[in-house]
Formats: structure tokens, C-alpha cells, sequence
């Protein structure tokens, strides 16, 4: 499987975060904290869809809410195989950044 | 008696649901391959956005994030739905089928597709009409045919048939305004093969006006005849209570 892209690492890591009752909005407010951009809707939507497609997210649909007009959520949780793609990558980067030097600290 | 969610009265500081909305809701709708998550997300974000900072920042923010999801949702379903495509081409193949076929039919009017000299121009804008027409016509069709034959994402396969048919307009709106060229006899035939005339000042009017009028106005119709099915399917999703009734207005 090809390596996520950093976008779908950092939806990974929110949809982790709040692991069975990630959704959407959930993920786009995390992701847009963490990167310190706003993630529209429709992004969120896609790569959402794409990691499931994937096989590295599940989901099921919740029942209908008030306060989404009536309609229902999504909810995502980590697959094993999401699981295993975000523990390679933190031990990727634990490789790449352990033994450098703490740049901008007195 | 426990209220149905569904009928729920949704945030009135949200504000009301604008013009423009509608049918971007509905073409967000028919793009999606999971409507209530989609949707259902932009309502939930709208009431947040409407109670934080008031319904007109909430109906901007709403609008901002839906036109942002299209060109999204489109390249997503053209990804990671291989039948988009297929369809999508099979639908222009069958307009330009259709549109071209109809010519030779006894029940359609007689159209002069071929000018020896340049003809007078009441006769091009009424050769030009009855076959722009009659070419839209076949748009809308074929625009509802692939959209009822999608199962899912019904747009984006009317967004391709769309897209080609404008690029064909681009360079090859109307032959029938194609310009005097040369006619020819052998013992045989005779014929004649004709170019595009745009150099006549009585074609060229035609011309600059057809090219980009069509290159808009096919799309529009396909768009249209694949919108008018999404309504119709969400009409029925609504009926078995498979979608909320009303418009989500949050």
C-alpha cells in the first residue's frame, strides 16, 4: 500500500484521537488545529472517504440528529491496518528526528 | 411523545435558506456518495457558525464550503468510481449519436447542412436554432439517462459528458454554419466540402455566437437533465423517509 499522504496521516491521527466517534466536523476542527490552516468540508469528506477506501478507517452511520437537520452521522474508528500505518510512522519520524539536535532552544 | 429528529425544527439563527442553496445542495447531493455525511456536516457547521457570529456569516459559510466541495467530490468521484468515466463517455457518445442521427430522420425538419454559396442569414439563424435546439434537447436526455443509470454519485458522470461536450463546442459547435468552400463533380458525384466561413461578415456573427453560447448551454442542459433526476430520486428518498423532508436549512 502506498505511504499516506500528510493529509491523510493528520486525519488519521484526529480520527485516532477520538477513536469510534470521529466524524467530519470532529476531524476537520482537529486537523485544522494541527496544521494551523482551515480543512474545508469537502476535503475532509474526501480524504475521509479515500482512507476508508483504503481499508484503514471504518465506519458506521449513526441515527438521525437535530442538529444536522435530521440527518445522521458517520463515524469513523482506526482499522488494524490504520493502526499499524500510524505506528510506522511515528517510528519513521522517532528515526528522523531522535538524534538531532533541539534547534532553537536556549 | 418522543419528536422525531427528522422533522426537528432546525436553528432559526442559521438564517434562511437563500436562492443559490437549493440547487447546490442538490448538485452537492448528487455528487456525493454519502449524502447525510456531507450535508449533514455542512448543516451541523452552518448552526455552529450561525451561533457564534450570526446567520449571514453562517449562510456565507455554508455557500464558501459547498463551492469548494465540487471540483472535490467531482475529481474524488472520477478517482475512486471507475464507472464514472465509462458512463460519462458513453453518454457523450450516444449524444453526439442521437444529435447527429436525427438529420436523416423523415420527421425532422429538413436542415441544410451543406452551402454551395453563403446562404442568406434568416436561413442560418433558423438552420442554427432548430438544430441548437434540437442538440440541447438531446443533451438534457442523455444528461438524465447516465444520471438514472449511476448508482451512485449521479453527477459525475454527467459532469464528464458535460465537459466533453463543451470542449467539442469549442472547436465544432455548429457545421452548419460552416462557410462557403468548394463543390465539385465527377461522373459519379457531386459535392461539396465547405469550411468554416467565419471570414463572411454574414457568418460571422453566428459563429461568435454560437461557439461560446453552445459551449455554455450544452453543459447547462446535461447538468440540468442529470439535476432534474437527482430531484426526482431525493423526492422519492424523501417519500420512504430515507432523507429528512425539508431542506437543511442549518
Amino acid at each position: 500500500m502506498r505511504t499516506p499522504g500528510s493529509l491523510e496521516l493528520d486525519v488519521l491521527v484526529a480520527v485516532a484521537q477520538h477513536d469510534g466517534s470521529a466524524y467530519g466536523l470532529l476531524v476537520r476542527r482537529a486537523v485544522s488545529t494541527a496544521r494551523g490552516s482551515e480543512l474545508s468540508v469537502g476535503a475532509t469528506y474526501t480524504t475521509l472517504s479515500r482512507l476508508e477506501a483504503k481499508g484503514l478507517l471504518s465506519s458506521r452511520s449513526t441515527e438521525p440528529l437535530p442538529v444536522r437537520g435530521g440527518r445522521s452521522r458517520r463515524e469513523y474508528r482506526l482499522t488494524a491496518a490504520g493502526r499499524e500505518v500510524l505506528a510506522a510512522e511515528r517510528e519513521r519520524a522517532g528515526r528522523r528526528w531522535g538524534g538531532s539536535p533541539q534547534w532553537g532552544q536556549a | 411523545m418522543s419528536a422525531d429528529p427528522r422533522d426537528a425544527a432546525v436553528p432559526t439563527t442559521a438564517g434562511r435558506v437563500g436562492g443559490i442553496d437549493r440547487p447546490l445542495e442538490l448538485v452537492l447531493a448528487g455528487l456525493a456518495q454519502d449524502e447525510d455525511e456531507l450535508l449533514g456536516d455542512l448543516a451541523e457547521g452552518r448552526a455552529e457558525v450561525a451561533s457564534a457570529q450570526g446567520g449571514r456569516a453562517a449562510r456565507h459559510w455554508w455557500r464558501r464550503q459547498a463551492l469548494r466541495a465540487v471540483p472535490r467530490l467531482v475529481w474524488h468521484d472520477l478517482t475512486h468510481l471507475p464507472t464514472t468515466v465509462l458512463l460519462g463517455l458513453g453518454g457523450f457518445v450516444l449524444w453526439a449519436w442521437v444529435a447527429s442521427a436525427v438529420y436523416t430522420a423523415q420527421w425532422f425538419p429538413v436542415v441544410q447542412q451543406v452551402y454551395p454559396v453563403v446562404p442568406p442569414t434568416s436561413r442560418i439563424i433558423q438552420d442554427t436554432a432548430l438544430v441548437g435546439v434540437w442538440n440541447l434537447l438531446v443533451a438534457a436526455v442523455v444528461g438524465a439517462t447516465i444520471a438514472a443509470l449511476a448508482r451512485r454519485a449521479r453527477l459525475a458522470p454527467v459532469a464528464v459528458a458535460a465537459a466533453l461536450m463543451a470542449l467539442i463546442s469549442s472547436g465544432h459547435a455548429f457545421y452548419i454554419v460552416y462557410g462557403p468552400g468548394t463543390c465539385t463533380s465527377t461522373v459519379d458525384e457531386y459535392g461539396c466540402s465547405l469550411e468554416l466561413g467565419a471570414w463572411s461578415k454574414d457568418v460571422v456573427v453566428p459563429v461568435l455566437w454560437q461557439l461560446p453560447t453552445m459551449m455554455v448551454l450544452l453543459p447547462l442542459a446535461t447538468g440540468l437533465g442529470g439535476l432534474a433526476v437527482v430531484a426526482w430520486s431525493r423526492r422519492r428518498a424523501r417519500a420512504s423517509g430515507r432523507i429528512p423532508a425539508g431542506p437543511a436549512q442549518a
